[in-house]
């Protein structure tokens, strides 16, 4: 779940990080002459593409506002835009704490070359230290930034305390990410936080009930609606005209590549996940959102070795009065009571396969 | 023998009052696996499935010589009752519960490694010696003993590989399946290290996905190993920017996704399969003598 900058600032200035003084629009923060006016976009790039301003002056502020709120960036509609106070930068950093996968931990990365994306920082200028779980941030880590980083003498100690309530942050608020990009010193001394890119591990969502101040992140209107279904929808090709629902993840991947290879252009596709538990219920707000795009053909590709096939096919025949979808309908069904599933299905009209390489062919050749 | 799981193993379901741990409990019983019991914290003394319910791993451990156990609790338990298990010297365990935060998985990963114990999972299937030990949510009727093994990160990838192998006349010796989240316990390859030396595989099925770099490190081990190897990378035609149902199945750098990971295991001499349903036919080929 990725926050808006503000919303990341806010969680930083929480956790004693120094950020600039700003407000979100039309608020203003107080005492400040010279602005920046910054676009609220979960994308990424929005200041190569004009998404920040920077404007002397109150009586100058309303009209970039204003250009700015009609906008959008990569599909990411401006949701508001925050107003700071602009400093005078001597230099940039670049300082976060992600998650290293592979070795199983969170990692600090810290760069003395902020401001730019940090894929193109060479990499012996981007400094990468796993914390280890077992041991956590420790003073030599510590040191060992500072000294990378190379500040000044009398702002190590600022930044050691940033570092260290950064690693905090992470912990305590869930955060898959907390990215400070660009870290910056002013011209007077001081480490500040000039921007923030902060995204919340949703699997804790159970331990923040305070994350329900969050917008949920932007997805499609279509992902959204199967989202709220208790699913995961994909869109895949604005300009395909089948949808594939499955029952788990990873075959949702393989049979998008299959149905790719096969020259099909899928408009999106579904892993049902519990869905496939849940009966009629579950399935109608997912049906109700598969009918409108008005497919040409629907897929349904499911193998279940733990749930029941015929509970599955009862859901998926209930569904389908409530919310019938047009268009042709293939289903491969498969596992724990597939043949009671073929009988209940049957009235349908689908074209009905156990076999995966039986269903994929009438998928071609219904399309 | 097999890997991770055989007849020797005394199995133990965490969270065996729940549904779904009742479910697979039952399951467990009715197939012949090992499962000597469950543990539910304050239900010690009940039976489900016919089987004893402890309080504790410990119980589990001193009273019903437990080894492995197959975790299904909900997300916000599944953090203690992973380091309950390790702690208790539980030697293979199957975090099989989905939805634990990321944060969560890399103290249970790091305390098991710590502790030399197996994590498999979270969000895993589980894994399962066909004929011997089931510890999983794979349904013993679908697959037969033999001499593939098969590690995957997803479960419902893992059943088509099955019956791709079925169609030619392949069983498995063991099937693993590590989880699709961005932070697990095992990675495809410590898995690969033990298939490598068991005597009961002769061919590996490595099943992968975009995202993360478990597939790419393995390739490392893949040119160093004596048997075969068939792989095939789900998601090449995955979208940029969109999380594929597994968590961790997100596009990163340029070599995590699909073509990225299909070239390093080629170089690495693994048989390289584009099509999920193919795959038993390119392990027949692999394979010298009829198993």
């Amino acid at each position: 779940m990725q926050l808006y900058e503000f919303e990341g600032k806010r969680l930083f200035a929480a956790h004693g990080i120094p950020v600039p003084r700003g407000a979100v629009w039309p608020d203003l923060p107080a005492g400040v002459e010279r602005y920046v006016a910054k676009a609220q976009v979960r994308s990424g790039g929005r200041g190569k593409r004009g998404g920040i301003r920077f404007i002397d002056g109150k009586a100058a502020l309303a009209t970039a506002v204003t250009a700015l709120s009609g906008r959008s960036f990569d599909g990411d509609t401006v949701g508001c835009v925050y107003v700071e106070e602009r400093l005078e930068i001597a230099s940039e950093f670049y300082l976060a704490v992600a998650i290293a996968r592979e070795a199983r931990c969170r990692i600090i990365l810290a760069s003395p070359s902020g401001g730019v994306d940090i894929e193109a920082v060479p990499p012996d200028r981007l400094l990468k230290l796993p914390i280890n779980p077992l041991l956590g941030l420790r003073p030599f880590m510590t040191r060992r930034i500072v000294d990378f980083l190379a500040v000044p003498t009398r702002t190590a100690a600022a930044l050691a305390e940033i570092v260290s309530r950064l690693v905090a942050l992470a912990a305590r608020e869930d955060a898959e990410l907390a990215e400070i990009n660009p870290l910056v010193l002013t011209t007077d001394g001081k480490l500040i936080a000039v921007d923030a890119k902060v995204r919340l591990d949703g699997n804790a969502r159970f331990r923040h009930p305070e994350w329900q101040a969050y917008g949920r992140t932007a997805g499609t209107p279509f992902e959204a609606a199967i989202e709220a279904a208790g699913s995961v929808a994909i869109e895949v090709d604005p300009a395909g005209d089948m949808i594939a629902v499955m029952s788990g993840a990873g075959l949702m991947m393989a049979t998008l590549d299959l149905l790719t290879a096969q020259g099909q252009r899928v408009r999106a596709v579904i892993d049902l996940g519990g869905v496939v538990l849940r009966g009629a219920e579950g399935l109608t707000p997912v049906f109700r959102a598969v009918a409108a795009l008005r497919p040409k053909l629907t897929f349904i590709n499911a193998y279940l070795q733990t749930a029941l096939c015929d509970e599955l096919a009862r859901g998926i025949a209930e569904a389908y009065a409530a919310a019938p979808f047009p268009g042709a309908t293939v289903v491969r069904l498969k596992g724990r009571n597939a043949d009671q599933a073929q009988g209940i299905l049957r009235p349908l009209g689908f074209a009905l396969h156990a076999e995966l390489p039986a269903a994929l062919a009438a998928v071609a050749a219904s399309s | 023998m097999a890997i991770l799981v055989d007849k020797a193993s005394r199995i133990i379901v965490q969270g065996m009052t729940g549904r779904v741990g009742a479910a697979i409990a039952a399951r467990m019983v009715e197939s012949g696996s090992p499962v000597v019991g469950g543990v539910a914290p304050g239900r010690g003394g009940r039976k489900v499935a016919g089987l004893p319910v402890v309080d504790s791993c410990y119980a589990a451990v001193a009273e019903l010589d437990a080894t492995a156990s197959f975790v299904s609790v909900p997300a916000a338990h599944a953090l203690d009752a992973c380091l309950e298990a390790i702690d208790a010297g539980i030697e293979v365990i199957v975090a099989y519960t989905e939805g634990v935060p990321v944060a969560d998985a890399i103290q249970m990963a790091s305390y098991a490694r710590a502790r030399g114990v197996v994590l498999i999972g979270p969000n895993s299937a589980g894994c399962v010696s066909p004929g011997m030990a089931n510890l999983s949510d794979l349904n013993d009727a679908y697959m037969r003993p033999g001499r593939i093994g098969i590690v995957s990160k997803s479960g419902t990838m893992t059943y088509e590989v099955i019956d791709a192998l079925d169609a030619v006349g392949l069983g498995q010796s063991t099937i693993v399946c590590l989880g699709g989240d961005p932070v697990t316990g095992s990675g495809h390859t410590e898995m690969l290290e033990r298939f490598e030396a068991d005597s009961a595989t002769e061919a590996v099925v490595l099943l992968g996905e975009i995202g993360g770099r478990s597939e790419l490190e393995a390739a490392a081990f893949v040119a160093r190993m004596t048997k075969p190897v068939v792989a095939y990378i789900a998601g090449r035609h995955a979208p940029a920017g969109k999380r594929m149902g597994h968590a961790g199945a997100l596009l990163g750098s340029p070599e995590e996704n699909a073509p990225g990971k299909i070239e390093a295991l080629r170089r690495a001499g693994a048989v390289i399969v584009d099509d999920l349903t193919a795959v038993g036919k390119a392990v027949r080929r692999c394979c010298a003598v009829p198993t």
